[in-house]
C-alpha cells in the first residue's frame, strides 16, 4: 500500500509544482490590482453581481478574502474535481486499473493509497500556494494599512483544505458508483458550481437560506473575519466529516464494484435473459 | 501433474446490465497443467478470468484457488497468482522499467530482478522507454514480463499472444510449457487454436456464457471427431447419408468427405451398398474441433 501511495505522489510531482506556483501567480495578479483599482472597487462594493460571486470589494481585508481566500481553494476545487474522478473512474475507463486489482491488495488499500496520495499532492501545492502569496502580501505595497498578519494570512489559505479534502472524497464516491469519469466529473462539477452560487444566493434571498446548508461552502469562512477570528472549529469538523463520510462510501461501493463494466449501481448483479 | 486443484468454480454465474455474461460455470484446473479456455468473441471468456480473479464479482455461484474464496481471501490468492488482461492498459508518461518497478513492489515477495532481466532479453525489449513510446506488441511484452516475472503459483493469461510477432509467440508459449515443467499452473484464455493445441493439456469450450465441453487436447484430437473419406463405386444419392453424429462434409466425383462424432457402423452399413473403392481416414485440428461446436460462420473471426 505504501509502494501505491508512493506512486502516486510520485506520479504527480509536476502537478504540485505546476498549480503551486501558477497559485502564487494568481495571487500576485490578483492582490496587485488592488492599490491601483481600490477606488473604481469600493464605488461598485453594493453591486449584487459581486454579492452572488462573494466578493467584496471594500476593504483591501475583505478583497483578499473574497479573493484570494476563495478563488485559491475554487481552483484547487477544480483540480480535485478532475483529479479525484480521473484517478478511479478514469483509470477503470482505461484499463489501467484492472491490473492494479489483480495486485495482492485489498480494495480498500487501493482506494486509501490513492485518496491519501491525492490529499498529500493538494496539502503540498497549497501550502506552496500559501508560502507564496504570504510573501506577496508583505512585499507588494499598499496604500492604505493592511491588518493580515502573514501568519493569519496563511492559516487562512490553509483553512480551505478541509473544503478541497471533501471534494476529493466526494469524487472518489462518485468515481465508485457511477458507471464511468464523464459522468462522475459532470456531477461533481455541477454540485461543485451549485455549491459556490448557491451559498452566495442562499445569502441574499431569505427564502432560498436553507439550501446553504447542502454547500461546502457553507462551511468555509470568506469574509475578512478569517483573519481575525481564524476558521470556526465547527466548520473544520463538519468539512472533515463530510469528507470521512464520502470517503467510508467510496470504500463501501469500491469494495463491490465490478471493476471493467461501467455499470450502474442498479445494473450490478442484475439477471437478464441476455445470457444463453 | 498432481491431482490438487488449483481453480474450482461451482455455478459461476455473472450478469450485468444489458451485456452477456457466464452462467453457471463448473470448471476444474489442476495443479501443473495448462488449461486453455476457449471461445468466440463474447462467450464469457474474459468475464471468466475477471470473476476468477474478483475483479468483477459473481452474482450466483462462487470460484475457489488454492481452495480460497475468491471473494474471501482475494489478496491472499492474488498473492500466488498473476494476470495478464486481454485489453492491456500501461500508464503512458511510466517509463516500462518503472511499471515493472511498481508491479514488483506492490507483491508480497519482490520478483527475482536477474529473471525479469532474462524475461526482458528473452521477449526483446528495451525497458528503458515510456509506454506511450512502445508499439502495441511492445507493450504486450511488457505484460507478458510483468505476469511471468513473479514466478507465481498461477498465470492467468488472457490473449497473451496478441499483437506480437511469430518469434515472442514462440517464446511466450517456451515460457508456458517452462511454467508447467516447474509444476505451476497456467490458465490461458486464447483465440489462437494453434497455440492451444501446442501447449495446453486440457481445454474448455465456452459458448455464450456456457461451458459446453472440457477435455483433454489429446483426447478431443483423437477421439472426438474423425473425418472419413470414402471412394463409392456408384455415386449415392443426395440423402444416402442421414445419420445421426455424421455429417457430409463436400463431395467430388465418387468421393464423398464426411465428419463422424458417432454412427461409424451405420455409416459403413449404409456406404457399402454403394460399394466401396477406398476409404481415408484424416487428423482433425482442433480448430476443426472448434468450428464444429460453433458452426462454420466463426471461420476467420477475429481476435477479442
Amino acid at each position: 500500500m505504501i509502494n501505491l501511495l508512493m506512486h502516486e505522489i510520485k506520479s504527480r510531482w509536476t502537478v504540485i509544482l505546476g498549480w503551486g506556483f501558477s497559485l502564487i501567480i494568481f495571487g500576485a495578479v490578483y492582490i496587485s490590482i488592488f492599490p491601483g483599482m481600490f477606488e473604481q472597487m469600493t464605488a461598485f462594493k453594493d453591486l449584487s453581481i459581486y454579492k452572488i460571486v462573494g466578493m467584496r470589494l471594500g476593504s483591501i481585508e475583505g478583497y483578499v478574502a473574497s479573493v484570494v481566500i476563495t478563488y485559491i481553494p475554487i481552483l484547487v476545487g477544480i483540480y480535485c474535481i478532475v483529479a479525484s474522478t480521473s484517478t478511479l473512474a478514469g483509470e477503470e475507463d482505461n484499463g489501467t486499473l484492472e491490473l492494479i486489482v489483480a495486485m495482492p491488495l485489498g480494495r480498500w488499500q487501493i482506494l486509501a493509497a490513492k485518496a491519501m496520495a491525492l490529499s498529500v499532492v493538494v496539502l503540498t501545492l497549497m501550502l506552496i500556494a500559501a508560502a507564496g502569496n504570504v510573501v506577496l502580501l508583505e512585499v507588494i505595497p499598499f496604500n492604505t494599512p493592511v491588518n493580515i498578519t502573514p501568519f493569519a494570512f496563511f492559516l487562512a489559505l490553509i483553512s480551505a483544505l478541509p473544503l478541497v479534502i471533501s471534494m476529493i472524497m466526494i469524487g472518489f464516491f462518485l468515481g465508485a458508483i457511477l458507471p464511468n469519469r464523464r459522468i462522475a466529473t459532470i456531477v461533481l462539477a455541477v454540485y461543485f458550481i451549485a455549491s459556490y452560487f448557491g451559498e452566495n444566493i442562499a445569502g441574499m434571498v431569505k427564502s432560498l437560506e436553507p439550501i446553504k446548508y447542502f454547500s461546502l461552502f457553507n462551511y468555509f469562512d470568506t469574509t475578512e473575519t478569517i483573519f481575525t477570528e481564524g476558521a470556526k472549529l465547527s466548520d473544520i469538523l463538519i468539512l472533515l466529516g463530510i469528507a470521512a463520510a464520502f470517503l467510508i462510501l467510496a470504500l463501501v461501493f469500491f469494495s463491490r464494484r465490478n471493476i471493467t463494466t461501467g455499470a450502474w449501481p442498479w445494473q450490478r448483479g442484475k439477471i437478464t435473459d441476455s445470457t444463453g | 501433474m498432481s491431482s490438487e486443484i488449483i481453480i474450482q468454480t461451482l455455478d459461476l454465474s455473472v450478469y450485468y446490465g444489458a451485456q452477456r455474461g457466464i452462467k453457471g460455470l463448473n470448471l476444474e484446473v489442476q495443479k501443473g497443467e495448462v488449461f486453455g479456455f476457449l471461445g468466440p468473441n463474447g462467450a464469457g471468456k474474459t468475464t471468466t478470468l475477471r470473476a476468477i480473479l474478483d475483479i468483477i464479482h459473481p452474482t450466483r455461484g462462487r470460484a475457489t484457488l488454492f481452495g480460497l474464496d475468491s471473494r474471501k481471501n482475494g489478496v491472499a490468492i492474488r498473492e500466488r497468482t498473476s494476470y495478464l488482461p486481454g485489453e492491456l492498459s500501461l500508464y503512458p508518461s511510466m517509463k516500462a522499467c518503472c511499471f515493472l518497478d511498481l508491479l514488483g513492489s506492490l507483491q508480497k515477495n519482490r520478483p527475482d530482478e536477474s529473471y525479469r532481466e532474462q524475461l526482458l532479453e528473452r521477449v526483446d525489449l528495451d525497458p528503458s522507454r515510456k509506454m506511450k513510446d512502445y508499439s502495441h506488441g511492445n507493450k504486450q511484452k511488457i505484460g507478458v514480463v510483468a505476469a511471468f516475472m513473479g514466478k507465481k503459483e498461477l498465470i492467468i493469461l488472457d490473449e497473451p499472444t496478441i499483437g506480437l510477432d511469430p518469434l515472442v509467440q514462440q517464446t511466450v508459449l517456451e515460457l508456458v510449457k517452462e511454467v508447467r515443467e516447474d509444476g505451476r499452473t497456467i490458465f490461458l484464455s486464447s483465440h489462437n487454436l494453434t497455440e492451444v493445441q501446442a501447449v495446453c493439456d486440457r481445454v474448455g469450450i465456452i459458448q455464450n456464457g456456457k461451458l459446453i465441453k472440457t477435455e483433454k487436447v489429446e483426447t478431443l484430437i483423437n477421439q472426438q471427431l474423425k473425418h472419413f473419406q470414402v471412394v463409392f463405386k456408384r455415386v449415392p444419392p443426395p440423402d444416402a447419408f442421414v445419420i445421426d453424429g455424421v455429417r457430409e462434409m463436400g463431395r467430388d466425383g465418387h468421393r464423398v468427405t464426411f465428419e463422424i462424432r458417432r454412427g461409424l457402423d451405420q455409416l459403413m452399413e449404409k456406404s457399402v451398398l454403394y460399394g466401396i473403392e477406398d476409404i481415408e481416414t484424416k487428423s482433425v485440428s482442433l480448430e476443426e474441433i472448434f468450428l464444429s461446436f460453433y458452426g462454420p460462420d466463426l471461420k476467420g473471426d477475429g481476435n477479442d
